[in-house]
């Protein structure tokens, strides 16, 4: 295949995604025409199949791994400054019914919540972490 | 007018001469659409207006052309579901009473080896030949999604289909080239 459209522009062209006149070239082209016979063989025989086909596995786009890659970064930062450089949190000894302060908050969930709303996921990649 | 053109002269003379050789050949291919198929093809041939210097270089561009629409043809047909998946196969949704028998097994055929091959691509291979024929999407919405470049979504596409053939051939599935019948 020495035919520098074959695999590219010639596709498109097939799919409609490129303009009529490629076909010119095509049909002067022993790379493209056999392109293009590839296609249409299988197009023919797939076609009646086609909306039975499984549906592939879903694969990420690589801007939601980067994104899922630094808030994984940022929260192993956040536990390592948490519990590593701090002491662990005591209860109060003499909790009183009436105190105004939750005894089991934990003050990492504030900064996680601070953290989530400066990146301002999109709700759809959020979930998919 | 084509009589005062030379040219369109010449034209209209090579359409007449290769009109029925090219009914017969998308006949074979799409019967229920041969003639508005190649009413199609007459049109986009008129519109070109090329020129070429032997009626076999105009062959070569007809049939180019006619191939390509076949192309939109078969994805047209993909997206008017006349199957449905049964356990071990395919029946048609449209008269299973005429069904014929042989058609289903056929197609039941082509369904497994295509899923199997298409379980044993890379994802985003199998993603992209699933978005283009059962989805219609165009490869620069294919890119956007998977967050490449178009170049590497028909490369894709170009890939999935060699493997997809290659396995159809395999199994004695594959249509026949348009190069094994008459032009």
């Amino acid at each position: 295949m020495t035919c520098p459209h074959a695999e590219t522009t010639t596709i498109a062209w097939m799919y409609g995604d490129a303009h009529d006149s490629h076909a010119l070239h095509v049909a002067s082209c022993v790379d493209c025409t056999a392109v293009l016979d590839l296609h249409e063989r299988v197009g023919r025989t797939t076609a009646r199949v086609a909306p039975l086909l499984r549906r592939p596995v879903e694969v990420r786009r690589p801007r939601g791994l980067v994104v899922a890659g630094v808030v994984a970064l940022a929260a192993a930062v956040l536990l390592a400054v948490a519990f590593g450089t701090s002491p662990a949190p005591t209860p109060p000894a003499t909790a009183s019914l009436a105190s105004p302060t939750d005894p089991f908050a934990d003050p990492l969930d504030a900064e996680l919540d601070d953290l989530a709303a400066q990146i301002e996921l999109p709700a759809d990649e959020f979930t998919s972490l | 007018m084509a009589e005062d053109d030379p040219l369109q002269a010449a034209l209209s003379q090579r359409i007449d001469r290769n009109r029925d050789a090219l009914v017969a050949f998308l006949r074979r291919r799409a019967p229920d659409q041969a003639e508005e198929l190649a009413q199609d093809v007459w049109l986009r041939v008129f519109r070109a207006q090329a020129t070429f210097a032997t009626d076999e270089e105009f062959r070569a561009y007809v049939y180019t052309v006619a191939r390509r629409l076949l192309i939109d043809h078969y994805r047209k047909e993909a997206r008017s579901p006349r199957l449905v998946a049964l356990e071990g196969g395919v029946s048609s949704v449209d008269q299973p009473e005429f069904a014929d028998p042989e058609h289903i097994a056929h197609a039941g055929d082509v369904l497994a080896v295509v899923n199997a091959e298409l379980a044993s691509m890379k994802p985003e291979v199998a993603q992209v030949f699933h978005w283009r024929t059962a989805e219609d999407w165009s490869f620069a919405e294919i890119a956007r999604r998977q967050g490449t470049g178009v170049n590497t979504a028909l490369g894709r596409m170009h890939n999935a289909t060699r493997r997809l053939a290659a396995a159809l051939t395999s199994a004695g599935l594959l249509a026949r080239s348009p190069f094994e019948d008459e032009r």
